[in-house]
């Protein structure tokens, strides 16, 4: 990347400031965690090895989706009866999803999210 | 009905975050609202609160294994937090439509980053831990 080689000369709190701000309007625009931003920017612009990226993001994101969060629910837009049940799921889910590792190939399992992924980007953009 | 929908939504946002590091947001999100018809403000915002129990558990799992910077973590979420807040206040002041089409464009970038991944390396996921 060409902004990599003018980034170093910055402080590094300063860079982690300004990821995570670029991160979290991200999540907060599209309610999700973030790390899509955060990981790629934490191995390329703070040379952090690939899981310690995406560990030390995914505690940022345990505050910064809380704080996306709030301007959601003060306008009532959370079903909260919802989250009981998406988050029972998704704990079983990543229970099962670290152990299915070893047995699924990631290839298979990132080629169906692809699938999935299209399918529903054509529901979402085409819908009215 | 819609509880096993909702389970099942979670189920596959928690394997494909385990399993490919994505962010269960990016499952739970068009799954509310394409299967159950939830609006694209309540789903983002309802994600969002899913995310942030999600998020604690699999920093408990990381920190366990020494794997959090945490002062790095800090200086992450000082900035995340900041526009966090200033990236819901910009979604809640767009239309339901437009802002569900933003995120159909979001989707098609992120399948497609993730189909180039899967071509030039195969099982780099299996490094990483749980994700939200």
């Amino acid at each position: 990347m060409a902004l990599a080689g003018s980034l170093p000369h910055m402080p590094r709190p300063l860079i982690a400031v300004l990821l995570g701000m670029a991160a979290g309007f991200f999540s907060g625009m599209f309610g999700i965690g973030g790390g899509l931003v955060m990981v790629p920017g934490l191995v390329l612009f703070l040379s952090l090895p690939q899981h310690r990226a995406h560990a030390t993001s995914m505690a940022a994101i345990v505050l910064v989706a809380a704080a996306a969060a709030v301007p959601f629910a003060a306008s009532g837009e959370v079903e909260w009866s919802h989250t009981v049940w998406l988050l029972s799921g998704s704990l079983i889910g990543a229970v099962v999803g670290a152990r299915a590792i070893s047995r699924i190939p990631a290839t298979w399992l990132a080629r169906s999210f692809v699938v999935l992924a299209l399918v529903a980007a054509a529901r979402l953009g085409l819908g009215s | 009905m819609t509880v096993l929908t909702l389970v099942t939504i979670g189920l596959l946002a928690g394997v494909i975050g385990a399993a490919l590091g994505v962010g269960g947001g990016i499952v739970m999100v068009p799954g509310m609202v394409v299967l159950l018809a939830v609006a694209q403000h309540t789903a983002q915002g309802t994600s969002l609160v899913v995310i942030v129990p999600t998020a604690i558990v699999a920093t408990a799992v990381h920190a366990r294994a020494g794997r959090v910077d945490l002062t790095l973590a800090m200086w992450l979420a000082l900035g995340g937090v900041a526009g966090g807040v200033l990236g819901a206040w910009t979604a809640l002041g767009l239309d339901g439509l437009v802002l569900r089409r933003l995120f159909a464009v979001v989707l098609v970038f992120i399948a497609i980053r993730m189909l180039r991944s899967t071509r030039q390396s195969t099982p780099k996921a299996a490094e990483s831990g749980p994700d939200a």
